[in-house]
């Protein structure tokens, strides 16, 4: 280690970004990184056991691993380091292009420090950028903007990779899927539930990969629950029941197929309560198919993870730890986690009238399913001007008094209301077996983002994921019991401010990193991140050479699509720009794609394409 | 008999307003075969139409589909427009009216192109040709919507052919009469009236207690059996009306199809509805019918096309107001009463006078001499604008059964305003013609066929603004004119043309103004109460 070098690389690094150089400092003083010498003398970063370069030559490896990619700098491409490791990979890059051109991204900030502590200011030059010790979503965020309108290259250092895998893979694969959203993005089929609290996440995550630049169609299975009811009403033999019950999953499963082969869809996901067989999972990876669960649901509660996981490519879930074992155990390989979020557009703060706000509004509130815990919980917050709203409360008893529209199913549009009209929404995680807060929660229910992006203001019961989600005293508060949630109740109720203040917090937090875009461009980056040769089929924007093939060289459009061969990708709007500016009679497959283009145009205008 | 290809993909209201214009193609002299080619959800509408001999769907909601699918679907969208193209490659018509104003229509008009087309096209390097000259003034009214005096259904006529015939062509079964007189209890003695109380916009929509104290009015007063007509959307609506007005309303909503909700009005006495599809059904079964015209709503556009109706509209200085438009204070639900409709059936029923209202126009439709509709009764702000314009323009673009020259409504102060202004303007316009006429020559030397000679006249417009029909008729022609100009100053040196020999017809016509009045057959647009 040279005070030296880390003195002159931090202040490179400082002047640029004052905030990263203190972080940098810090870590540099409280620095573990063991470091061991390499043969030829050049230190080496280890971490959990694992040298981050080779400890013969790192150099030469480094230039052997360039080697290996085989790029041909055009002079003008930005390039996207992913792990700094101690940088050996990154002077083979820096032979070749400017510093200014590249822009370096780790994820540990010791490592980082330590990096900038052994290596020489000839290593890190002026000129590069740093993203060091960011979340993978701020990260995206940070490269995004670099990039917008810059052509880029992202090389990821193994080393790196295989020590973070859901950082440096992720990020890379959601990299390669923005990429491709820019070419016209992955089909996506996504398998609705038939009915359940999941089902209003569908649209959100239909928007979601919409806006992202794909295209995702929803399966909706939501039509067939007159059916299912009819099934469970029409005997009472379980025998009988379980027979239909299956045979109706199995055309529902069966459905999925027909859909996603006839539609060339790039990914299947499913969500909680979709039905799924593992006959029609083979039949999907047959075709080339991946296919994802997003499993929302408590595993303890619902095991039905356990006959289902092991069949799909990609499982995420939103429990860690303990769930993720389980999974592997059965064999499911790599389970994600991946929390719920919001959808922006649909829950947002909104400007009530006095009407609604007499109508929504109360000093205490909460919407959600009469849980066991929350009975017992609510019963001792009948003082207050408390507001309940949902379903399934009966037999409630003194509940009843506080229960708005006899316990009726409440819209999306209504919950958006309340949310906003209420002072303090009480958020209180759902259980069957404790009274009150559930002492071993972990994950975070919808509520919980689709609160914070209303910019309503939050009392949660405590979780054990909140603090990685929201800081909690700043952007929500918690409560582990009745009378903590009572005290904090009386505070927030005299001091609207802090309540004002913690819930825009919140909104912000929640715009920032938890909406489902974020969450839908983690997934497909996973997805990506593990199958390096995953680029939509179809879903990607044709050449005139597929356009050719798939038509048949004899036919019309064949001949059309002659004169754009060697062109690349190519959007309808492409295609008919050029005809329209020939010269000539129209042939009849000219005349056609022009009359696509102004059916396109029409919906683009619409808002309906 | 030659064929005609007639494009209707329209929504329901639409498609009925083009059912005159395709009885003219079918009835006039050198009449045609039609195939009219409609969205697949209006089949059934459209074969009411006695005169179509064969419907060709259109299935926008497939090619929707494969276009939200995927951006770049051009093998899939050229297979599903397949048998579209086939189907009139089959039929082989000889000319095709474009009956459908989208720019969709225009460009699928230009995709046969040895069949000759009236109405929009839009061809490659997006040459528009809008013939004939009356689809022009059809694209022109974006602008000057405000001075037009001219029905749609007359527009459509004008644009299809060139001679107009009797309309009855709406084919009702026996079967559909047997429906009816199943689902509608007889209630002998008692008026049959239709309602349907649903409009296309929220803000045209006539408030629902307006519409339930009218239907208890009418059941109450005039002792009716109401029939509720509309969409499964107004199921609810209706439902509140008959609850509390009693079992004399019949509550059909959501419960027709196209054909049986013409049996439905068919059977009634008489229509009352808001500017809508089930109006104009009304008015082409031959109802008496009463419009209501709300908002962006205008009864010069879209009257129903009938001698037995009446149009209500507010009379205020926002009516009718832009269709893109958002209102906070739709002030013209509240001006039009239920008293007002009821005293409009009255009219109809009775023939009693109809009596002015404040801050309501109140009127009958007509038919003219020349056999286009236009409305009398009690005028309202504009309305001498619209009429000046609308002889005008019959004026210029003459037809069969015209009168000739500004008929004796279009008062005498807008004619000498006029005559004092048109002197000034065409002065002025000469001057602007010889000015870049300066330049042509040089220009064309160059090579240079672009448009650099109507810069001139566009910033004489709003000096001129009385004049915008002329204007806005003159930017079209700059840009789509007929099909024998090629170039952009070709198509400008025609639009200034026209333009200059419109401005001396009716520069002639007003001369002329008060020779042509004392000719005139008697023909009252306006009936005693404008004139006290």
């Amino acid at each position: 280690m040279d005070s030296n070098y880390f003195e002159k690389n931090l202040k490179r690094v400082a002047d640029q970004d004052p905030a990263l150089g203190d972080k940098l400092l810090k870590a540099y003083q409280s620095s573990s990184i063991e470091v061991k010498t390499a043969r030829n003398g050049s230190p080496v970063p280890v971490i959990q056991g694992k040298a981050l370069h080779s400890t013969y030559e790192p150099a030469a490896e480094a230039e052997k691993w360039f080697a290996s990619l085989g790029i041909e700098d055009d002079g003008k491409s930005l390039y996207i380091v992913a792990g700094m490791g101690f940088g050996y990979h990154l002077e083979q890059l820096l032979k070749r292009v400017p510093a200014e051109r590249v822009v370096v991204i780790e994820k540990d900030v010791s490592l980082a420090a330590a990096a900038l502590s052994h290596r020489s200011p000839d290593t890190f030059q002026a000129g590069l950028r740093f993203i060091i010790g960011e979340n993978l979503t701020s990260t995206l965020q940070q490269i995004n903007d670099l990039t917008e309108s810059t052509k880029f290259h992202c090389l990821v250092h193994p080393a790196s990779a295989d020590l973070f895998p859901e950082y440096y893979i992720t990020l890379s694969g959601q990299l390669r899927t923005r990429q491709a959203a820019k070419r016209g993005g992955y089909k996506i089929l996504l398998v609705s539930p038939i009915y359940g609290g999941t089902l209003p996440m569908t649209t959100y995550i239909q928007n979601a990969f919409n806006n992202l630049g794909h295209r995702c169609e929803i399966l909706d299975n939501s039509v067939f629950r007159g059916g299912l009811d009819l099934i469970n009403g029409l005997t009472s033999s379980k025998q009988h029941a379980a027979s239909l019950n299956a045979g109706l999953t199995t055309l529902l499963a069966e459905m999925v197929t027909a859909r996603a082969l006839d539609l060339r869809a790039d990914l299947v996901l499913w969500i909680a309560q979709s039905p799924a067989t593992p006959e029609v999972l083979q039949e999907l990876k047959k075709a080339d198919i991946q296919t994802a669960f997003w499993f929302v649901e408590d595993y303890q509660l619902l095991p039905y993870w356990q006959s289902i996981a092991l069949h799909f490519d990609h499982f995420f879930i939103i429990q860690k730890g303990e769930f993720e074992q389980k999974l592997m155990e059965i064999g499911c390989r790599q389970p994600h986690y991946l929390p719920v979020a919001a959808d922006p557009h649909v829950h947002l703060p909104l400007n009530l009238s006095p009407e609604e706000l007499s109508e929504f509004g109360s000093d205490l509130s909460h919407v959600g399913a009469g849980y066991f815990n929350r009975r017992d919980f609510f019963t001792g917050l009948l003082d207050y001007d408390f507001k309940l709203w949902g379903s399934d409360w009966e037999k409630s008893g003194v509940l009843n008094r506080i229960l708005q529209r006899a316990g009726a199913r409440i819209s999306t549009e209504d919950t958006v209301k309340i949310f906003n009209a209420t002072k303090i929404n009480v958020n209180l995680h759902s259980s069957t077996f404790h009274s009150g807060v559930n002492p071993f929660g972990d994950f975070l229910n919808p509520r919980t983002f689709e609160l914070a992006a209303c910019g309503a203001f939050q009392l949660v019961d405590q979780r054990k994921y909140l603090a990685d989600n929201y800081d909690i005293g700043s952007e929500v508060d918690t409560f582990s019991s009745l009378q903590e949630f009572r005290d904090k109740a009386a505070h927030y109720l005299e001091n609207p401010q802090e309540r004002i203040e913690m819930a825009e917090a919140a909104r912000a937090r929640t715009l920032k990193e938890h909406t489902y875009e974020h969450r839908m461009s983690e997934l497909l980056g996973v997805i990506a991140g593990r199958c390096p040769q995953w680029e939509p089929k179809s879903g990607g924007l044709p050449t005139a050479e597929d356009l050719i093939t798939e038509a048949g060289v004899e036919s019309e459009l064949a001949q059309v699509m002659q004169q754009f061969v060697g062109r690349g990708p190519l959007t309808l709007e492409d295609i008919a720009a050029d005809l329209e500016k020939g010269e000539g009679q129209l042939k009849r497959t000219e005349a056609m794609i022009l009359l696509l283009n102004e059916f396109r145009r029409w919906g683009v205008e619409k808002g309906v394409v | 008999m030659a064929k005609a290809l007639v494009i209707a993909l329209a929504r329901f209201g639409d498609l009925l307003q083009s059912f005159p214009a395709i009885s003219d193609l079918h009835r006039t002299s050198g009449g045609h075969e039609i195939a009219l080619l409609v969205p697949d959800d209006l089949v059934s509408l459209a074969k009411l139409h006695r005169c179509v001999d064969e419907i060709i769907p259109f299935d926008g909601d497939e090619l929707l589909h494969i276009m939200r699918l995927d951006q770049a679907a051009v093998q899939q969208g050229v297979a599903s427009l397949v048998p579209l193209f086939e189907a009139i490659e089959t039929y082989q018509p000889d000319v095709i009216v474009n009956l459908t104003h989208t720019r969709f229509s225009g460009v699928l008009a230009a995709s046969f192109p040895d069949i000759p087309v009236r109405g929009r096209l839009i061809q490659r390097n997006d040459d528009e040709i809008l013939e004939p000259h009356w689809t022009r003034y059809f694209f022109s009214l974006l602008e000057s919507r405000s001075c037009n005096g001219f029905n749609l259904v007359d527009l459509n006529r004008k644009i299809a052919s060139d001679q107009c015939s009797a309309f009855e062509d709406i084919d009702i079964s026996a079967d559909h009469q047997r429906h009816v007189a199943e689902i509608i209890p007889a209630a002998a003695q008692r008026i049959r009236i239709a309602v349907a109380m649903g409009a296309n916009h929220p803000l045209r929509q006539w408030p629902v207690p307006s519409w339930k104290e009218t239907i208890r009015l009418l059941a109450s007063e005039m002792s009716a059996q109401v029939v509720l007509v509309g969409t499964k959307s107004e199921i609810a609506d209706a439902q509140s009306i008959s609850d509390v007005v009693g079992n004399v309303v019949v509550n059909l909503c959501g419960q027709t199809d196209p054909a049986q909700l013409a049996a439905v009005i068919d059977s009634c006495d008489i229509f009352i509805g808001q500017d809508s599809g089930p109006l104009h059904l009304a008015a082409l079964l031959g109802k008496p019918c009463v419009g209501l015209y709300l908002a962006m709503a205008s009864a010069w556009d879209t009257a129903p096309y009938t001698s037995h109706g009446v149009t209500i509209e507010p009379d205020l200085d926002c009516h009718p107001c832009s269709e893109s438009g958002s209102c906070n204070n739709p002030i013209c639900h509240a001006v039009v009463t239920p008293e007002i409709v009821l005293h409009s059936i009255r009219h109809l029923l009775t023939e009693a006078n109809l009596q002015p209202v404040a801050d309501v126009s109140i009127k009958n439709t007509v038919f003219d001499p020349s056999g286009c509709l236009t409305l009398a009764g009690q005028p309202k702000k504009g309305d001498q604008l619209r009429l000046f314009w609308r002889t005008a323009l019959q004026g210029l673009f003459p037809s069969t059964g015209t009168v000739p020259g500004f008929n004796k409504n279009v008062n005498a102060e807008i004619i000498s305003q006029y005559r004092d202004n048109i002197t000034i303007l065409e002065k002025k316009l000469l001057e602007a013609v010889q000015q870049s006429m300066g330049r042509l020559q040089e220009q064309l030397d160059r090579g240079d066929y672009q448009d650099t000679l109507s810069s001139e006249i566009f910033s004489l417009a709003d000096e001129f603004s009385s004049f915008r029909p002329l204007f806005d008729l003159y930017r079209i022609e700059c840009f789509n004119s007929s099909a024998e100009y090629f170039s952009p100053i070709e198509k400008a040196l025609a639009a200034q043309e026209n333009l200059l020999q419109r401005l001396t017809r009716i520069q002639r016509l007003l001369i002329n103004y008060t020779a042509i009045r004392d000719n005139q057959p008697e023909f009252a647009l306006y009936n005693d109460a404008i004139n006290a």
